[in-house]
């Protein structure tokens, strides 16, 4: 039962982008997972935190990673260590840290947002390719987001699917199914649009 | 000011502030800026980049109507902050130098000093390291906030570390001790500080004490860390110094370890010790 009104509700996305970002169907994943996953990992009382009206800036993680995290990261992956055989064995640091840059948040820290984005590459494991693409398709999403003109209602559109959602018992599926399910929907919208 | 607003003032006022908060008419741009802000802060520690910018963007278009009626230094800090956030780096140095020319207010030294850092934090992305090296430096000496100390330290240590990187042999080392020392001074202002001891874990780490590192990155993990990024960052250090000391040890000291690498890993609910639980994708 929940797992219809599941469907249901990302299908309702799925239209509700598609009046906004028509043609950008790559857009639909990326968005509708990670609005699917902030919801299920809701977060409460973040209103009455900034009831004190400080606002700070907030640390990250530190970039600069020692010589041989970097070469573990490579080498303990068949893939990639593949792809990336000459530059480890010539110790090629300064190659292996411009690509790791942009490999670690994917592959490392599994950012889900960057994981949707490159889906595609990642299935296809074409590594290099995310290195290379990977600015100009970041870039690319924020100016389709902003170009559509309707950037506040997209935002409006999909905070309310967010919490339409959190009010199911999603937190019973697994990450794994949840996104099985919005791939099948999304498809099925790629299909008819073909 | 709302600065100081109290939270334990009757309900009934409270109601009364929460529905005001909620019609924008009432509210002045620059508290909705704050909001926004605040708002694209939560959609980044989620990892929900398009939502975030969405946020940031609203966020630095309040600030700047705020800028324009009221002018004031928090109205420019936030519209800096906003622009940080958007990687428009030469508005944000702008933003900043407005608001230190407007001047702050008294009991406004934390504004002050985020928009220290901001500044710096653009200077660095317009290619003006050692000018923004300093601030961090000034900051870290100078500041008692807890809120500054960390974003300061993160940028202070990684611009410490990438110099090290860049020497090597002895030089290499010499350096990466003084890191060393400089985060063992941030751990004396504050102990219980998850973050400070995730910076020495990483720290250790350069300096191949992978025993150290994995201690120091257990304490932040306890101690909680300040988002998912991080977190993440700091659990696969421990996964790192894991598969490094199975390679160093001996097998009895190896043997100890391990039973007690178990348990941590058994309280935290990992499948395994080099997969935490978040982990979803199986290396090839």
């Amino acid at each position: 039962m929940e797992k219809d009104k599941f469907e249901g509700l990302i299908e309702q996305g799925v239209i509700f982008l598609s009046r906004f970002l028509t043609g950008k169907i790559y857009l639909y994943f990326p968005l509708l997972y990670s609005s699917v996953i902030w919801a299920m990992r809701r977060s409460k009382g973040w209103r009455e935190r900034i009831f004190s009206w400080k606002i700070w800036l907030e640390p990250g993680k530190l970039e600069s990673k020692p010589d041989f995290f970097i070469l573990d990261f490579f080498k303990k992956d068949t893939s990639l260590s593949a792809q990336y055989s000459k530059e480890i064995e010539e110790n090629d640091l300064r190659e292996l840290r411009r690509a790791f840059k942009f490999l670690y948040p994917i592959l490392g820290l599994e950012d889900p947002f960057l994981n949707e984005l490159f889906q595609k590459e990642l299935k296809s494991r074409e590594y290099q390719k995310i290195v290379s693409e990977f600015r100009k398709r970041l870039k690319k999403v924020k100016e389709d987001i902003e170009s559509s003109g309707e950037r506040l209602r997209i935002e409006e559109g999909l905070r309310e699917l967010s919490e339409n959602i959190a009010s199911l018992s999603i937190e019973l599926f697994e990450e794994n199914e949840v996104r099985k399910m919005i791939e099948k929907i999304v498809a099925k919208e790629l299909k008819r649009n073909k | 000011m709302r600065e100081g607003f109290n939270l334990r003032i009757n309900y009934g006022i409270l109601i009364i502030f929460s529905s005001l908060l909620f019609f924008p008419s009432c509210v002045s741009h620059l508290k909705e800026a704050k909001l926004s802000y605040a708002e694209g802060q939560r959609f980044s520690r989620e990892y929900d980049e398009a939502k975030a910018v969405a946020c940031y963007r609203r966020a630095r278009k309040e600030a700047e109507i705020e800028a324009l009626k009221n002018p004031s230094a928090q109205a420019y800090m936030l519209k800096g902050m906003s622009e940080l956030k958007l990687a428009l780096f030469e508005e944000a140095e702008e933003s900043f130098c407005e608001a230190f020319n407007l001047g702050f207010e008294k009991g406004e030294e934390w504004a002050e000093q985020v928009s220290l850092l901001g500044l710096a934090s653009s200077l660095e992305e317009l290619g003006l390291k050692e000018a923004s090296f300093k601030i961090y430096s000034f900051l870290l000496e100078r500041s008692s906030l807890i809120e500054i100390l960390l974003p300061t330290s993160q940028k202070h240590l990684d611009f410490a570390l990438r110099e090290a990187l860049e020497a090597s042999g002895k030089e290499r080392e010499k350096l990466l001790v003084q890191v060393l020392k400089t985060v063992e001074k941030l751990k004396e202002k504050k102990m219980s500080c998850g973050y400070f001891h995730y910076l020495e874990s990483q720290v250790q780490s350069h300096l191949s004490d992978f025993r150290k590192s994995l201690e120091e990155a257990i304490l932040a993990k306890e101690l909680g860390l300040p988002n998912d990024e991080v977190r993440r960052d700091n659990d696969l250090q421990i996964v790192f110094c894991y598969q490094r000391l199975k390679t160093e040890l001996s097998s009895e000291e190896w043997e100890e370890f391990n039973n007690i690498y178990l348990r941590w890993i058994k309280k935290w609910k990992w499948e395994n010790p080099e997969k935490p639980e978040w982990k979803k994708r199986e290396k090839e």
